[in-house]
């Protein structure tokens, strides 16, 4: 038992520890050991650190963090979550696998920009009309997609069946439950007449919610919490070791600043349907497959783009090309002109040739934020490695530190 | 009565001692044990308030005496205690 006792100095703070250690460990000594001794320092030594600044400082940040988020939380408006199930009979002369893929095409074509644009702007549902007024529709469209919108497809259901999930997140139970009906309709419409289907069955028609399903508040009030108590964490440690804290900042400063140099990257996509899969084949396979002819026209404009700054994605009849430039709006441009090079390569004769051959589903994005360099996770990286390197040399320091007889 | 302070306080009236010696002292006049954690928190909480004092030693034992200000304290609280004893022994006697 008195073994443990050694370790009473871990109980306490560094602070108390040098005022009193001496004298506590003599004390230690005349006491013997036993459990109750044991027990009795362990609990001196918590609330001596409570009693400590540090502590304190942790303690006060975190409550100051919890009625922050408390009141944020209660500042955010409520969701409410409407959700809707549907199955799709595998139809008679459906082959192995094209079920598949015309839910994949249906759904594409439900989440297009033309068709969320037109959802949005609806006159009776009028969806995000605060957002619209300070972001562009384009970020609208991006952000429902990224949040609030979700098709789901399950696992195959006996007799080939497959079951989806839609589901949308609005701002009020009726506006979330008309919404979700409206993407549903769209994925219907979208699979009815298809060769590969027999037939969709609603089985749970768009649900109305009773509750919110964000903001989750206690989530987010102990989520203030436990970021306060960090806070006050990293704060105590800075005051601590501030040589080890002085060497993260500078490691995130200069990897931070060494990411300036690095150029900027854009990407643009589009999505382009074609009226089957293999005219789809056949005329990306005769641009894509034609690097002087592809570089010709991505270099109508200006010559920095490379041919592996080019590419496109294949599933059956869709078609997603995608540039990527230091220039955003270059990279938009190139991709408008790849569209134009598919045209040419298709040999119509008119606009309404061409559109019988493939559409322009997705038109090209224009991208708002560079997707490369990711300048936090930079400076980021920089800081663990100056914290790296700072303990590395605190801990070398002690090992070559020379003893003393 | 197990309030550390008040027994460390006391301890102290009589002269100045150090923790063990302080803790066989409260053992044989209030029958409490009071564990090295528990005497360590007190003493850090009296020297803060001034009621208490290290004496100079070289040795490891060190040795507290109470001030001016501790034996005001205890005086003040020893006062209370015999005013709230004295009521409560009045009000148990048979009416």
């Amino acid at each position: 038992m008195k073994s443990l006792l050694r370790l009473y100095p871990m109980a306490y703070p560094r602070a108390w520890r040098e005022r009193y250690g001496e004298e506590f460990a003599a004390l230690l000594e005349d006491s013997g050991g036993g459990w109750r001794v044991v027990l009795d320092v362990v609990y001196g030594g918590m609330k001596m650190r409570m009693m400590s600044t540090d502590f304190r400082l942790v303690l006060w940040l975190g409550l100051a963090g919890l009625v922050v988020a408390a009141v944020a939380s209660w500042q955010m408006p409520n969701r409410y979550r409407s959700e809707a199930v549907a199955e799709i009979s595998v139809g008679a002369d459906a082959e192995a696998g094209t079920l598949a893929e015309t839910i994949i095409t249906a759904e594409s074509t439900v989440l297009s920009r033309t068709s969320l644009s037109n959802l949005i702007q609806a006159p009776d549902l009028n969806l995000y009309s605060k957002d619209r007024e300070r972001m562009p529709l384009e970020d609208v469209i991006e952000q429902m997609k990224a949040r609030d919108l979700r098709i789901t497809v399950s696992g195959k259901l006996p007799g080939g069946a497959q079951a989806f999930k839609v589901s949308y997140v609005g701002d009020s139970p009726a506006s979330a439950s008309h919404t979700t009906k409206r993407v549903l309709d769209g994925l219907v419409q979208a699979l009815d007449g298809n060769k590969a289907v027999s037939q969709v069955v609603v089985l749970d028609p768009p649900s109305l919610p009773v509750r919110q399903s964000s903001p989750n508040r206690y989530l987010i009030t102990l989520a203030g919490l436990a970021g306060g108590m960090v806070l006050g964490i990293l704060i105590a440690g800075i005051r601590r070791w501030p040589r080890v804290a002085l060497m993260g900042l500078g490691g995130a400063v200069i990897a931070g600043a060494m990411s300036f140099a690095i150029p900027d990257k854009y990407i643009s996509t589009a999505m382009l349907r074609f009226q089957d899969a293999e005219s789809a084949e056949r005329i990306t396979g005769r641009v894509f497959g034609d690097d002087e002819m592809l570089m010709n026209f991505i270099h109508e404009g200006s010559g920095e783009t490379t041919r592996g700054d080019v590419s496109f994605r294949r599933t059956s009849r869709n078609v997603t090309v995608r540039v990527s430039s230091r220039d955003r709006l270059h990279a938009q441009a190139a991709v408008q002109r790849l569209i134009s090079a598919l045209y040419v390569s298709a040999q119509v004769r008119s606009q309404t040739e061409a559109e019988k051959m493939f559409r322009v589903v997705d038109p090209p994005s224009l991208s708002i934020w560079p997707v490369w360099p990711n300048r936090p996770v930079v400076a980021a990286t920089g800081l663990v490695a100056g914290l790296v390197l700072a303990l590395l040399l605190r801990v070398s320091a002690v090992f070559l530190k020379p003893r003393t007889a | 009565m197990t309030d550390p302070t008040m027994l460390v306080l006391t301890s102290l009236a009589d002269g100045e001692k150090h923790g063990y010696a302080m803790m066989e002292d409260i053992r044989k006049f209030a029958d409490v044990r009071l564990g090295p954690g528990t005497l360590y928190g007190a003493i850090t909480r009296m020297e803060e308030r001034g009621w208490i004092q290290p004496v100079k030693t070289d040795d490891r034992r060190q040795p507290y005496r109470i001030t001016g200000a501790g034996r005001e304290f205890l005086d003040e609280e020893l006062k209370r205690m015999n005013k709230v004893a004295a009521t409560a022994q009045q009000r148990l006697k048979p009416a």
